[in-house]
Order: structure tokens, then C-alpha cells, then sequence
């Protein structure tokens, strides 16, 4: 408690609290465009902290990392272009709500979500931050492919309208994901001598070119008809106390979820929204508003997003190992600022850490405050005409798939998956699951067949390890569930 | 959507097909059950089931579909696509911001924007936007193409 108090002391000076006030802004407004990710916007300031002492420094990161991971909600709702992949499960729900008229509903929605998961996750880093890295450290290859399959079960529950084409959706892209440099040999997969492909399909292009491009593209079928040139009315109507009190509980797990899915190496907000997305409609008694405005369906996975920030912290801290890849570039930062992540820093570091601490929590209120005074600036976006957003999200999208490598090729991807995303939306293929698979196809590969080799060939060992046992069973569940929902239903 | 069914249903088998058969040119590895290959081979065989089973239900099914809905709107989106082809095309030639600026022009003028002072402004903020956002404070640095430099 002292050195929380002593934390909040050190945070109490103007150029400390303008820079985190500063850098949220800027975090937002980075996660808003599609392609410019979190990750990007704390790599590329990362130099400016150089200059400065280890506690501003830090924090500016961390206002970069919390507002992106907030912002990419924005564009997701108004537009359907998740600014962020982990806005994407967002979208889902938060687009037909502006479409609706309720986008400045939505936009408040995600801002407390965020808001309160961001919160909530500082929290629970400070009380159980060496309880959950050590649990973390229980999580071997088979536990990582076993959490991989179940976020790929979440399939059947996003693509519930056609379970068939999700599942083709879903192994395009799985199949998209082996091109490259195979994991564990090395052997050059699909890349037909191409040097740009040994690294494979990055995800950020590819993002882009489904969300953004794609999304463009079907916009654009629209121009040739006047009336539908101009976007949605608004209704500048809020967030109600009855609809509040409604999502407090949904909040609260997916809070619990996304902070869980941080604290794992490798796993990040994108897959901790999906699975809260999914357990929202799980428990839902309104199984069938989930995709169409439901209001759970932006909570949820918000709040998991926001969440999964302050649960990557945590191995971040205790044991030096980076949550996500947000947290590997803060790792650096650290390191730069002299303070050596790991168990002994709350020892050797402690009042830098607490400061940090108390430093988060603050982001994530100056978060949830620029987030509801920009609400009715966002969300005039909808009433700008589609023949003039079309150019200027075009031109978003080639910079952000430029601005990943300093390379046109990124471009090219994100362009031809972009027309690919169009013919498929038009087709009735839904999306979401190739950017599920994009995420977590590598991750499921990798540690499989580094189980195997654990192992030396036993595939019991997913069956024998009670973590990812639990996960497998899990996964066969959410897999198995919504088809029986559905199968039910057409019988009634 | 029926007759999309079927022509997806093919497209998915073929390209299922060749990425089955590029993973038999990959050299096997004897030591190791789980290759390279087989994680590919994996996806590309379920893709073709799964591309059968969407091909069988599709000829099968009796509904009435709403046909080729596809097509609306087809000349503005093949305009959109073509001049951003070219603009990504010409990119690394003419450089980032006169060809952001052309591309606007002509994406507004597609979108049957056609008073003078709005092709002029919006794509000039575009540029000046673009310039001191992403060049100057985020410090991405977009290419000049290599007729200017």
C-alpha cells in the first residue's frame, strides 16, 4: 500500500501526466487506422523515450499500448475496418449498431468497456502478478495448441449463419498461414522462390486487405446509387443505466478472460476479444442478436481487449517474458531504461514499478475519458459521403501495409486479399474466421509439432496434461454447441 | 447465391488440389512423422471435402436463391479496384504523394464527385494530413519513387 502511495506521488507531476495524456491520444488515434496497430505505434516512438527517465519513458508506451488497443474499436464500429485485429470481433456487433443509427451508443459501449477491463486488469496485475506468471509458466507446447484449437472453435459460433463456408473461410486460412519458412525445419513452404514470402503472409497486410479494402470494395458497389451515397443518420443516443446494468456481469468475465489470455506468452488481445465474443454468446439467452447489433457482442470483446493490456504486463514484469508482441517492444524499453524485467525487479525497481502501476491505471481513465469526449467527434465520420471515405481509407490502407516493412510487397498482399475478401463477402463467406486462423494457425502448428517432439511421437500427451485436456474438451464443446443449437432450431 | 456456390466450390477444389500437389515436390524428412508437408497436405485435404460437401448441398438444395447478386454495382468496384491497381503500380515509380493525389482525384471523380473546389481540397488535405501525421511525427517514411529521386 505505501508503495502505491509512494507510486501515485511520483506520478503527480504535469510533464508525467501530459505525456500519458498525450500518448493516448495518439494511441487512439494510431489504433483508429487500419494497419497502424498498437504494436507499431510503441515500436515507432519507442526512440522518442530515449531522452527521457525511465518512469516517463515507460508510461508513454503504455499510453501508446492502451489507447491502440481502444482505438481500433472506433473505425471497427463506424466503418467495419477494424483499425486493430483485435477489433475485429468488435465489429461484428459494433457495425450493424452504427448502422442502425446507435453508433454513438456503440462508441460509448466500447469506451466503458475498455475503460472498465483496462482498469480491472491493473488491478488484478498488482494483487496477483506472481501468482499468475507462475501459472503461466505451467503453459508448454501442448497447453499453447490446445488454447490455439479452441480459439479456432470459436468458428461455428461467428460463422453460425454457414457453418460450411466458415469452415472453408476458416482452412483458407490456415492453408494462407503455412506459407513461408516452416517453424521447425526451415523448409520454404509456398513461396515459389519468392524472397518476400519466406516470412510468410504477415497478418497486419492481410487484416487490412479483409477488414479494410475489402470492406472499401463493397462501399464502392454502392456509389452508383445516389440515395445510398450518403452513410447512416445518427442519433446521439447514449448508453441507458437499464442497458448498463445488463452488460456489468458480461464486462466483468470478459475482463477475467482477456486478462487470463494476457498473462500467456504469444496469445494477445486479438484472440482474448474472440473468445470473450464467444463466451458471451454462449451465455447468452439472445443467441440470435449476436451479429446483428447485440450489445454484448461490443462489450464483451472491448473489454477482453483492453484486459488482455494489463494481463501481458504480468509476465512482462515477473519473469522478463513478453505477453504479446506489444510487451516484447516495451521489453526493450525496459531494458534501455535500465530496469532488468524479472523477479527481482518489484525488489531492486519497486517504486519505478508501483509508479507504473498507478501510471496504468491512469491511462486507462484518461482513456475512458477522451474516448467519451471524442464520441461525437467519431462518429461524424458516418455522416461523411462514401465517395469521399472510400479514397481517403484506400490510401490509409496502402500506408499501413507500407509502413509494416518499408516494402510494396506488403502492399500487393494486402491489395490482392483485399479483392479475394470482396468476392467472398459478396459470396456469403464470412471473414472472421480467416483472420482467427491467420492469428492462430501458425501458433497451433508450431506448438503441435513441438509437442510431438517433446513427446517423441505420443499424441496422448494432449490428453495426459490436465490444462490442455480441459482446453481440448473445451474446444469440442463451443465446436460442437452452436451446431446443435442450430440443428434445433431448424427442427422447431 | 447458388450458382456462386457452385463456382466457389470448384475454385476452392482446385486451388485445395494444387497446394496437395506442390507439397509432394517438398523433400521428405524420415526422422520426423509430423513434416512440413503434412500440416499443408492437413488443410488442402479438408478444404476439398469441405469443398465437395458446399458443391453436393448446393446441386441438392431445392431453395430459391436470390441469383447473382453479385453483379451490382459491378463497374464502380472494378473502377475502384483497376485504379488502385495502378496506383500501387505506379507507386515506386512517381513516388507516394503524386500518385496518392491522382488516385484521389480519380476515386472522387468515380464517386461522381464533380465540383472543382472539393477534387482540389480533399485530396491536397489527404496528402498534407498524410505528410505531417505519418512522416514527420510518426516518422514513417513513404517512398518518392524513383523518377524524382
Amino acid at each position: 500500500m505505501e508503495l502505491l502511495l509512494n507510486g501515485l506521488i511520483n506520478l503527480m507531476h504535469w510533464n508525467t501526466l501530459l505525456i500519458l495524456g498525450i500518448s493516448v491520444v495518439i494511441g487512439i488515434i494510431i489504433g483508429a487506422f487500419p494497419g497502424l496497430t498498437a504494436t507499431m505505434g510503441v515500436a515507432l516512438l519507442l526512440p522518442f523515450t530515449f531522452g527521457m527517465g525511465p518512469i516517463n519513458g515507460i508510461l508513454l508506451l503504455i499510453g501508446i499500448y492502451f489507447g491502440g488497443i481502444y482505438g481500433g474499436s472506433v473505425t471497427a464500429i463506424l466503418l467495419n475496418t477494424p483499425g486493430t485485429s483485435s477489433a475485429a470481433a468488435t465489429a461484428i456487433d459494433g457495425y450493424p449498431l452504427a448502422q442502425k443509427g446507435f453508433g454513438y451508443k456503440a462508441l460509448t459501449l466500447s469506451t466503458i468497456s475498455s475503460g472498465i477491463g483496462g482498469v480491472l486488469s491493473v488491478i488484478i496485475l498488482i494483487i496477483v502478478a506472481p501468482l499468475l506468471a507462475e501459472f503461466a509458466l505451467r503453459f508448454s507446447a501442448p497447453e499453447t495448441f490446445a488454447l490455439a484449437v479452441f480459439g479456432l472453435s470459436i468458428i461455428t459460433s461467428i460463422a453460425s449463419e454457414s457453418l460450411l463456408k466458415g469452415l472453408i473461410s476458416c482452412f483458407i486460412g490456415l492453408l494462407v498461414a503455412t506459407v513461408g519458412l516452416d517453424p521447425i525445419s526451415g523448409f520454404p513452404r509456398y513461396t515459389f522462390g519468392n524472397a518476400d514470402l519466406l516470412s510468410g503472409i504477415e497478418l497486419v497486410p492481410a487484416v487490412i486487405g479483409l477488414f479494410a479494402a475489402a470492406q472499401v470494395f463493397l462501399l464502392a458497389k454502392e456509389l452508383s446509387n445516389k440515395k445510398q451515397n450518403i452513410t447512416v443518420s445518427v442519433q446521439k443516443i447514449g448508453l441507458k443505466w437499464d442497458e448498463f446494468k445488463g452488460l456489468i456481469w458480461t464486462i466483468l468475465y470478459s475482463t477475467g478472460i482477456g486478462n487470463f489470455i494476457g498473462t500467456l506468452p504469444g496469445a494477445g488481445s486479438d484472440i482474448s476479444a474472440f473468445v470473450a465474443y464467444n463466451e458471451a454468446k454462449r451465455l447468452s439467452k439472445n443467441k440470435d442478436d449476436f451479429g446483428k447489433g447485440s450489445l454484448k457482442g461490443v462489450a464483451a470483446p472491448e473489454a477482453a481487449n483492453n484486459a488482455t493490456t494489463g494481463g501481458a504486463m504480468v509476465p512482462l514484469l515477473s519473469l522478463g517474458i513478453p505477453g504479446d508482441a506489444a510487451t516484447a517492444v516495451m521489453l526493450g524499453a525496459l531494458m534501455v531504461h535500465g530496469l532488468q524485467p524479472g523477479p527481482n525487479l518489484f525488489q531492486t525497481n519497486g517504486d519505478i514499478v508501483y509508479t507504473l502501476f498507478v501510471g496504468m491505471v491512469v491511462a486507462n481513465i484518461l482513456l475512458l475519458t477522451f474516448g467519451l469526449l471524442g464520441r461525437s467527434l467519431f462518429v461524424k465520420v458516418l455522416l461523411v459521403k462514401k465517395s469521399i471515405l472510400i479514397p481517403i481509407i484506400l490510401v490509409l490502407c496502402v500506408i499501413g501495409a507500407f509502413a509494416l516493412g518499408n516494402n510494396m510487397f506488403n502492399v500487393w498482399v494486402m491489395f490482392i486479399i483485399g479483392i479475394l475478401g470482396y468476392f467472398m463477402a459478396r459470396s456469403g463467406f464470412p471473414l472472421s474466421p480467416i483472420v482467427l486462423a491467420l492469428i492462430l494457425g501458425p501458433l497451433a502448428e508450431t506448438s503441435f509439432r513441438r509437442a510431438l517432439v517433446m513427446s517423441q511421437g505420443d499424441s496422448t500427451i494432449f490428453f495426459s496434461r490436465p490444462i490442455s485436456a480441459i482446453l481440448l474438451l473445451l474446444a469440442v464443446i463451443t465446436f460442437i454447441l452452436p451446431i446443435l443449437n442450430n440443428l434445433k432450431r431448424k427442427k422447431t | 447465391m447458388k450458382q456462386i456456390d457452385i463456382v466457389w466450390s470448384f475454385i476452392t477444389i482446385a486451388i485445395a488440389v494444387f497446394c496437395l500437389s506442390v507439397t509432394y515436390s517438398f523433400p521428405n524428412v524420415t526422422s520426423n512423422e509430423i513434416s512440413h508437408a503434412s500440416i499443408p497436405r492437413f488443410y488442402a485435404i479438408a478444404l476439398i471435402i469441405l469443398a465437395i460437401v458446399l458443391l453436393i448441398k448446393t446441386l441438392k438444395s431445392k431453395a430459391n436463391y436470390k441469383e447473382n447478386s453479385i453483379r451490382s454495382g459491378w463497374k464502380q468496384v472494378f473502377l475502384i479496384i483497376s485504379i488502385m491497381f495502378l496506383y500501387i503500380l505506379l507507386i515506386p515509380i512517381f513516388g507516394f504523394y503524386p500518385m496518392t493525389i491522382l488516385f484521389v482525384i480519380g476515386a472522387l471523380f468515380i464517386g461522381k464527385i464533380r465540383r472543382f473546389i472539393l477534387l482540389l481540397t480533399i485530396p491536397i488535405s489527404v496528402v498534407l494530413f498524410v505528410y505531417i501525421f505519418f512522416e514527420k511525427i510518426l516518422r514513417v517514411p513513404l517512398p518518392y519513387g524513383s523518377f524524382f529521386s
